[in-house]
């Protein structure tokens, strides 16, 4: 395939710009170098905050559900998606009560905190909830979760779960993005109506799910930028 | 200009990583994948910069046994433009601005400029998934695996749509010029 005149349109970035650039990353190096206990100082400044809450929907479908509908599951990356038009509680439905756990304690449980944090997003209550299902083998199903809150500007949670669950999501606009070039993660507008049961694309949430390391991770928020950034900053 | 994608040097499991000559060798092919997939000089360089810039803030969080450079690169500079598209899309047109022709050129030099407008305006023309293809393979020089790698599907898809667009573009190429 003779495909030479495809590369016609390529040229040199112009030398002021790259010269530019080259001075900005020059800053950058300055500015992280001398402040090792920058992030963990963030991070101690945002935990001495307080906060509200966020509703998220995560759900297990029933193994034999997920059977008959397998043809309309999408995986992305790691992740099972079932695209449905049905509310996917169940009459087995249990209530967990979950458990408030120091957010300093976090690391040590594996639940991985973002580097960055939104500006003026403070972890509620310097706590995160730890949600144990009882009849779970070796704590499979158990999920932890963290919740970022900023007074009038919404808040952002991150579900962490050690076993990959298929998300029952009512909308078709599922897009698939690449984090950091590594992982691919699926993003959705809007979620469950539980008065309705019925999906609600108008609700002003966006879901990010992905597979990391092995652990299924959510993140839901109003703004899908900070949600991907916040994403590629999650290191182990 | 053909690409010589310098980062092919770098092994994926590289620990120490020479990060002077990454932004060096990275920022061509970055500048002309916004190129590619903008038709805009200057559009390209504020996206370039934006790419750079995070990848530079995260660069410690670059894990090299998932992922190598290039690919790592181009995932943050494909999320960079999918915010530019969120934010620009209901504003802009598909059609890629005329260039300012100078009067000085000579037959031949106006022959390639008018090639490069009608091939520019081709590619704008193009859907979104086909636009990125040639965008990674010409504009980024990544080769067709690293794309297959970056977009989820396979090397063989990549092969067989790349070409088919490229011929297409070709005929439409020679259809005008005759």
């Amino acid at each position: 395939m003779n495909d030479n005149f495809m590369y016609s349109l390529r040229q040199h970035p112009n030398k002021n710009f790259s010269t530019h650039l080259k001075n900005r990353l020059e800053e950058l190096n300055q500015r992280q170098a001398p402040k090792p206990g920058l992030r963990r100082a963030r991070l101690a400044f945002g935990f001495s905050m307080v906060l509200v809450l966020v509703v998220i929907s995560m759900v297990l479908a029933v193994p034999s559900a997920r059977a008959k509908l397998q043809d309309l599951v999408i995986t992305i990356g790691d992740q099972g998606f079932l695209i449905s038009k049905e509310h996917p509680l169940t009459d087995q439905e249990t209530t967990i009560q979950p458990v408030a756990i120091p957010i300093e304690q976090a690391a040590e449980n594996g639940v991985i905190l973002p580097a960055y944090i939104p500006e003026g997003f403070d972890v509620e209550q310097d706590q995160y909830l730890f949600y144990r299902v009882e009849d779970s083998s070796e704590g499979k199903g158990d999920w932890a979760e963290v919740t970022w809150v900023n007074p009038g500007n919404g808040n952002i949670a991150m579900i962490v779960s050690d076993s990959a669950s298929i998300m029952v999501v009512g909308t078709e606009t599922l897009e698939e993005i690449s984090l950091n070039g590594m992982y691919a993660a699926g993003l959705y507008k809007g979620g469950w109506n539980n008065d309705s049961f019925a999906w609600d694309p108008t609700i002003p949430f966006y879901s990010l799910v992905f597979v990391k390391d092995g652990k299924s991770i959510n993140f839901t928020g109003p703004d899908p930028q900070q949600l991907i950034l916040m994403a590629e900053s999650l290191n182990p | 200009m053909k690409n010589t994608n310098a980062l092919t040097f770098f092994s994926p499991l590289q620990k120490n990583l020479d990060w002077d000559f990454i932004y060096q060798s990275t920022l061509p092919n970055l500048y002309n994948y916004f190129l590619y997939r903008t038709g805009n000089e200057k559009i390209a360089e504020d996206l370039s910069s934006t790419t750079v810039e995070r990848a530079w803030s995260n660069k410690l969080g670059y894990r090299s046994d998932l992922a190598s450079v290039q690919s790592w690169v181009f995932g943050i500079a494909r999320n960079v433009f999918r915010e530019y598209l969120r934010e620009h899309r209901r504003y802009t047109s598909k059609l890629v601005p005329l260039e300012t022709e100078d009067s000085q050129t000579d037959l031949f030099d106006r022959d390639k400029f008018e090639a490069k407008i009608l091939l520019k305006r081709l590619i704008a023309m193009l859907p979104e998934k086909e636009q990125e293809l040639v965008a990674l393979k010409y504009g980024a020089g990544l080769n067709n695996r690293e794309i297959a790698q970056l977009l989820h599907i396979s090397e063989s898809n990549v092969g067989t749509r790349l070409c088919r667009t490229v011929e297409s573009l070709r005929k439409k190429m020679e259809v005008d010029n005759e």
